[in-house]
């Protein structure tokens, strides 16, 4: 019989489209299960809204920075010593404060990670578009239609603060992930944004701790 | 036999390239000690490498002006080209200072008295023509002729010709520190010889035995004996590569095939000479004079397409913007600036910033073609004490330096400290705030009755922060911390800021940064 060996010999010259798309761009272990690929998916626009949503964005790109070249758009006010505390590696880091169509398509054709503010809305399909096909990430502090993955932080607690005492040391987000595809189903996570120790960590909320029971 | 040399000196040219009043006392200090002082300032005691503060008690009324070199050597530029209408090989000592080899414009000018007293005549007409403020009698220009640079140079400070072969022992007298080499002059002091013609009266051979080529060089300065070849100033060519459009082109492509052109002439023109240009200013003129000059840097040698490349980006990004313009490009002008050597380029080994991918450096280049250099930059951190100060962002291209030393974070020198670091005291303890407003927002603060919450001189509240404004809409302290007073510059009566600071964590979760100044509340900036 040759059916056997041809369809096993026919599997491995087949290559699957998720072995054709380019690798994800690592992120920190902590914010793995956010994210459907466990990563950032080039080609993909994620929106970040909620509180924390600036936190959040930065520390999606933290891991990424160190290889890959990450440009923020229209995003004037980010405190970038903030981003080094979160792990945004600032060599690898441009910033462009205005945020024109032109200056979305000349960004995200050359660099690897974009943070940007909303793009207009009527404009927002094309630039998707210019994502999908130039195969960049692109994580929008905001709305944007069309986002693949919709991450919202919705609520928050800091601690270390007293009444009249102490400073801010930590921070517990709740943070929401829902999308198309692999991320239909909505997943809660918990993190600290920072921990005590300044580092990100996950921590697993109730809600999904019962579904796992 | 040492070649006839002709000196022209101009004295305190740093004060005078400031072009101020002849009676100002003014003098110009840098690192704390007086380089250059004005005649005024002379007479009223104020010495070359004063202390600032000696010079201001014996001359309350100096002017201190800033210690600027490339200023002083720009400015005496005029003063060359005037020099060098009497004759070819002007070499520039300092700004202030250029000698010239004497014997053939002696011969043309009638004689070396005359060529003297044209000459100064000459290069004060030259320094008038750039002045507003006349200049002091004592700081009128001084030419003086002796055999070989360094003779001529002291004789110009007299205003004398030395007759040829007495050089010698007109240096004799002259102390030994005129040979401007402080730890020489300083042994040979100690050791006795306290004159040129001392030192001269010693064995060349055991000088140079002793004290290697720099006894040598000044050995051969001490006895008039410095007849080196005189390096002649290079007239720089004139790289400047210009395009007429006629008629005047209204869209980028065509422009594009003039400016090309004038890309190509430029690069060949470049690498004719073996020069490269690290930077290059680019100038549009439209047909009704408007103009549109831009600078651009490239980390490598610009090649004849990197030029292209800019002058079609700097071209697209005008013309995009119709509003601005009336009429169609006319002139384009290349213009390279930084021109040096062709050595190649270095990338740097260790420094990751040399690994700039060609994809981000062209999308980085387009973008400040959209909005100008400092349409996209660099983040580099520095020492500050508000979030906003702590990093230094720099147009992408230039160097990416911090403009205040330290880092934050940095709370105490721990453990042995090579480079001292200013620590910073009073700056906030991470985490940072995520979002810092350039212009802190107006805000109010109440207590639980609702009366306003003051920060007392003292830095002490009055009542105990109970609600914020936080956009528009009342919000319920939940905690809080503070006040951290930050009292910067108190001695700067333009720059004192006296601020008192809070961290606030809200009802709805949010934590943000207060800061009292003055009568006001501000939200400075937002954990966000």
């Amino acid at each position: 019989m040759l059916v056997g060996p041809m369809t096993d010999r026919l599997a491995a010259a087949i290559t699957t489209a998720s072995q054709l798309a380019p690798p994800t761009l690592p992120v920190l272990e902590a914010l793995q299960p956010l994210l459907p690929d466990h990563g950032l998916r080039p080609g993909s626009t994620t929106q970040i809204g909620g509180v924390g949503a600036t936190s959040i964005a930065l520390a999606l790109c933290a891991k990424a920075s160190e290889t890959s070249w990450t440009a923020l758009v229209g995003l004037p006010s980010i405190g970038l010593r903030a981003a080094s505390e979160l792990g945004v590696d600032l060599d690898h880091v441009v910033v462009v404060p205005d945020a024109t169509v032109d200056v979305f398509a000349a960004v995200i054709d050359a660099f690897d990670v974009v943070i940007a503010c909303p793009p207009p809305q009527r404009k927002a399909p094309r630039i998707g578009a210019r994502v999908r096909e130039r195969d960049a990430v692109l994580l929008v502090c905001g709305q944007m239609s069309d986002a693949d993955l919709t991450i919202v932080g919705r609520a928050q607690r800091w601690y270390g603060i007293g009444d009249g005492h102490g400073h801010l040391t930590a921070r517990r987000v709740d943070v929401e992930t829902s999308g198309r595809r692999a991320a239909a189903r909505p997943r809660h996570t918990t993190l600290w944004l920072p921990d005590t120790d300044g580092e990100i960590r996950l921590r697993r909320s109730e809600a999904e701790l019962r579904a796992v029971r | 036999m040492t070649a006839r040399t002709i000196a022209i000196g101009c004295p305190r040219w740093p004060i005078v390239a400031h072009d101020l009043p002849p009676d100002e006392p003014s003098a110009i200090f840098f690192a704390n000690r007086v380089v250059a002082a004005s005649v005024e300032a002379v007479a009223n005691g104020v010495k070359k490498g004063m202390r600032r503060r000696e010079a201001q008690s014996r001359c309350p009324e100096v002017e201190v002006l800033t210690h600027d070199p490339a200023r002083d050597a720009r400015t005496f530029e005029p003063i060359v080209a005037a020099v060098e209408a009497f004759g070819p090989r002007v070499e520039v000592v300092r700004p202030g200072l250029c000698v010239m080899a004497a014997r053939g414009p002696a011969r043309y000018f009638g004689g070396e008295d005359a060529l003297r007293i044209k000459m100064a005549e000459a290069i004060d007409d030259a320094i008038g023509a750039h002045r507003t403020n006349e200049l002091h009698e004592d700081d009128r220009t001084r030419v003086g002729i002796a055999d070989g640079p360094f003779a001529a140079a002291l004789a110009a400070v007299r205003g004398r010709i030395i007759d040829p072969g007495d050089s010698p022992n007109f240096l004799a007298p002259f102390p030994i520190r005129v040979l401007d080499n402080p730890a020489l002059c300083d042994l040979l002091m100690r050791l006795g010889i306290t004159t040129l013609g001392a030192f001269a009266a010693l064995d060349r051979a055991r000088v140079v035995a002793r004290f290697g080529i720099d006894g040598e060089i000044a050995h051969r300065l001490a006895s008039g004996d410095d007849d080196r070849l005189l390096e002649p100033r290079q007239v720089p060519p004139d790289l400047t590569v210009a395009r007429e459009l006629d008629p005047p082109a209204k869209r980028v492509d065509i422009a594009m095939f003039a400016g090309k052109n004038a890309a190509d002439e430029l690069a060949a023109k470049l690498a004719a000479l073996g020069l490269a240009c690290a930077k290059l200013e680019i100038e549009a003129v439209t047909e009704h004079g408007e103009e549109r000059t831009r600078v651009w840097r490239y980390s490598s040698a610009f090649t004849s397409a990197a030029i292209a490349e800019r002058v079609r980006w700097q071209l697209e990004g005008w013309l995009a913007d119709r509003a601005q313009l009336t009429g169609g490009i006319e002139h384009i002008r290349l213009r390279p600036h930084d021109v040096g050597p062709a050595t190649g380029v270095r990338v740097g080994f260790w420094n990751r910033r040399g690994e700039v991918s060609d994809r981000v450096r062209r999308a980085v280049a387009r973008v400040q073609g959209l909005l100008g250099p400092s349409g996209a930059k660099q983040a580099v951190l520095q020492g500050g004490r508000h979030p906003c100060e702590q990093v230094a962002l720099v147009p992408w291209g230039d160097p990416v330096e911090a403009s205040r030393p330290g880092l934050p974070g940095v709370r105490s020198a721990a453990g042995p400290v090579e480079v001292e670091m200013p620590v910073w005291p009073g700056q906030l303890p991470a985490p940072s705030p995520v979002l810092v407003f350039d212009r802190p927002r107006r805000t109010a603060v109440t207590d639980a009755d609702g009366n306003a919450v003051d920060v007392s001189g003292r830095f002490v509240l009055t009542a105990t922060p109970a609600r914020v404004r936080i956009k528009n809409g009342w919000q319920d302290v939940a905690a809080w911390a503070g006040p951290w007073p930050v009292d910067e510059k108190w001695w700067d009566t333009d720059a004192h800021r006296c601020r008192a600071r809070f961290q606030v964590a809200l009802a709805d979760g949010s934590a943000h940064l207060l800061v009292r100044e003055g009568d006001a509340w501000f939200v400075e900036a937002t954990y966000d």
